[in-house]
């Protein structure tokens, strides 16, 4: 559980997004996007950055995966991939550490569309809750304690 | 009283009497709310139900209420030089006006082709098939005579306990239905629908399912006659069924969840019917979020990785909180227009002077979708219909209002004053028709599956009659129309989301959201130009379809 906590996406995603039952392992759309939601707020990511990768994740399913694709089974084209690791050029993602180490755990697990869209869903709820804790105020050590 | 003194020459009187299926109450009404809602004497209401002596008295849900012959003359032509006749028949309007022709159009539209059919069958298709006419006819409308042939096409396709099961069907929820003509229509519509799906999603839109939709078009949402439009559109339903047709198997396995559950667990009066209905409506307000071949990439994503559509995870948790209420509550918190006629003011109000348009959209969404109408009732702390307009609780600290606020902003007006500051000289600025336009498309629209545009009314009466004429096919098939009128330099947006034949000739179902008030203004009003709102008299402009 406190390896599942840590909110280091080295550690969860370290068998992938999927179970071997072919869910997606509990988490991804939950905790540990919140931990991921914490670290970008620490890391004063704001909102309009996390908009635009996420933009930017959506554009490449427009440009790359086509008509063909029906169950997201299918593999990423060479081009869909290329474009996949250029996300990493991103300046949101550059400046975030918490991004990079998404990313990073991420790009052996990311095949197919379906592979893609796990990540995708990580992302965009870690921007749904990052969203939350933006109207919450951020409590100082001293008032935690 | 439109009975009919004498007769057009060439034609004969007639004095008929016409029996009715006994009425279902509503939880809560009296003999005498059904003898308003029917439009019949109490005495001869009550001379039907010996059983019931106080026409005050609560009746159960459910409970049977005799209702008595109504009188009336035929005009039966006389034989024509080619040997034809044609019968006009009028009788004492019930609920609606019945001036109908009968005769032909009453009657099949061809041959019955019952092949090897048992007798028992060939009789329950004829009274199946009898039984929609009627209720059809009682409700002041027809089938035309492509749709009688689809149907008797339905029913000579079905024969033993399924054709017994739809005849059953007819004669309990459609024959009866204000909506009867809407009803037969979708159930005909989702017939052919079910015939041309591929095997693999077949059984998605099974009888049950079928019978689930006709029904949320036939079953009203209130007693009073405001209230007599169905739960669902006919075009809604058809929505609901292409979305439950090319949702994910993931989305459908919920749905099918959502359906079975309705009703449970809950209060007495809970009306698993009505949760249903409203369930499937919200579906059909999500239709292309749930499409998968129309939904947009994020929803794509959420199918890809095995996950519900947030669209469908929005209709769950609607489902959920639903579940098990009384069905008088489900339905008031399904609207924002006042449906009861009570007299009492409930239908949402415009909070800023120049906020009609804003409201009229935000009615216009509520009416489409359930879950954003539940949603205004539980931000609209203060009530949809505040005690005091002008209250600054009502304004200021609202979130109804705050809505409003945002879409006028949103369309670039900038200068709003509150409601209570109607002595100023100056109202602040109302919408223009491509301002009207765009809020209809970006709030609206994708809930109700089209888009709008405006079509401004022709001088003349003929512009008008064919307005009036677009607007009521609109109105017909379940559809709500915003529409610009005007008096003088002043412009009001109101909405119309009803259409019926009364005794008083063809009148459409007006809310305002100045006074919050839901009405009926007959045509003729609007052909003259003195559509009575906001205690003026208005001259109907243009409509948003």
């Amino acid at each position: 559980m406190a390896e599942q906590l840590s909110g280091d996406p080295a550690i969860y995603l370290r068998d992938g997004f999927y179970a071997a039952d072919g869910s997606m392992r509990e988490g991804i759309d939950g905790e540990h996007s919140l931990a991921l939601a914490y670290r970008l707020r620490s890391e004063g990511l704001s909102l309009d950055g996390l908009d635009s990768l996420l933009q930017a994740v959506g554009d490449i399913v427009d440009a790359h995966a086509g008509n063909d694709v029906e169950t997201g089974e299918e593999p990423i084209s060479a081009g869909g991939m290329k474009a996949f690791d250029q996300l990493g050029t991103r300046p949101e993602v550059t400046r975030s550490a918490a991004l990079t180490s998404v990313l990073s755990a991420a790009h052996p697990w990311v095949r197919t569309w379906r592979d893609y869209a796990a990540l995708a869903i990580h992302l965009e709820r870690a921007r749904s809750q990052l969203a939350l804790l933006a109207v919450w105020p951020q409590f100082t050590k001293q008032e935690r304690s | 009283m439109t009975q009919i003194r004498s007769c057009p020459p060439g034609t004969a009187a007639q004095v008929t009497q016409q029996q009715h299926e006994p009425a279902k109450a509503i939880r809560g009404q009296t003999l005498k709310d059904v003898a308003r809602v029917r439009n019949v004497a109490l005495r001869d209401l009550q001379a039907a139900n010996p059983q019931i002596r106080n026409p005050n008295q609560k009746l159960r849900a459910g409970q049977t209420v005799n209702l008595p012959p109504t009188r009336g003359v035929i005009c039966k032509a006389t034989p024509t030089a080619s040997g034809q006749s044609d019968t006009i028949e009028r009788v004492r309007p019930n609920l609606f006006a019945q001036v109908t022709r009968t005769g032909a159009d009453t009657q099949p539209a061809r041959a019955w082709q019952h092949g090897n059919a048992t007798p028992a069958d060939r009789q329950l298709r004829e009274s199946a098939f009898n039984d929609v006419m009627q209720g059809v006819r009682n409700s002041g409308a027809q089938l035309d005579a492509a749709d009688r042939a689809r149907l008797q096409g339905v029913l000579e396709g079905q024969s033993g306990e399924q054709l017994a099961k739809t005849a059953q069907f007819f004669k309990q929820h459609v024959a009866g239905s204000p909506n009867a003509l809407q009803a037969a229509r979708t159930f005909l519509d989702l017939k052919e629908k079910q015939a041309k799906l591929p095997a693999s999603v077949a059984g998605r839109l099974n009888d049950e399912t079928i019978q689930t939709l006709t029904r949320a078009v036939a079953d009203r949402r209130g007693p009073a006659l405001a209230g007599a439009k169905g739960i669902m559109g006919q075009q809604q339903a058809l929505d609901a069924a292409d979305a439950i047709a090319k949702m994910s198997p993931k989305d459908h396995t919920a749905l099918d969840g959502l359906l079975r559950s309705a009703g449970t667990g809950g209060a007495r009066g809970a009306d698993p019917q009505t949760e249903r209905a409203l369930i499937l409506k919200a579906v059909a307000a999500r239709r292309d979020r749930i499409d998968t071949e129309k939904a947009g990439r994020w929803e794509t994503l959420r199918r890809w990785a095995g996950r519900n559509t947030n669209a469908m995870n929005e209709v769950s948790a609607y489902a959920a909180e639903i579940r098990g209420k009384p069905r008088e509550e489900l339905l008031k918190k399904s609207t924002t227009l006042d449906l009861n006629e009570d007299a009492k003011d409930e239908a949402l109000q415009q909070r800023w002077l120049s906020s009609c348009g804003a409201t009229v959209t935000q009615m216009a969404r509520a009416e489409a979708d359930p879950i954003y109408a539940l949603d205004l009732h539980k931000r609209a702390a203060e009530g949809i219909h505040p005690e005091k307009i002008t209250s600054y609780e009502a304004v200021h600290k609202s979130q109804v209002a705050d809505e409003q606020k945002k879409m006028m902003r949103e369309a670039g007006v900038r200068s709003l004053r509150s409601r209570g500051q109607e002595s100023e000289s100056y109202w602040g600025t109302n919408l223009d028709t491509d301002d009207k336009t765009k809020l209809l498309n970006s709030h609206v629209a994708k809930h109700t599956n089209k888009t709008y545009s405006y079509k401004q009314v022709e001088a003349g009466r003929q512009g008008l009659e064919a307005a009036l004429n677009r607007i009521d096919g609109n109105l017909r098939r379940g559809g709500d129309v915003p529409v610009l009128l005007k008096s003088g330099d002043e412009g009001h947006y109101v909405l119309l989301s009803d259409v019926r034949n009364t005794r008083d000739g063809v009148k459409y179902l007006v809310t305002d959201p100045w006074d919050g008030k839901t009405t009926w203004v007959k045509r003729e009003d609007f052909l003259r130009g003195q559509i009575p709102v906001t205690g003026g008299s208005y001259a109907l402009r243009g409509s948003f379809e």
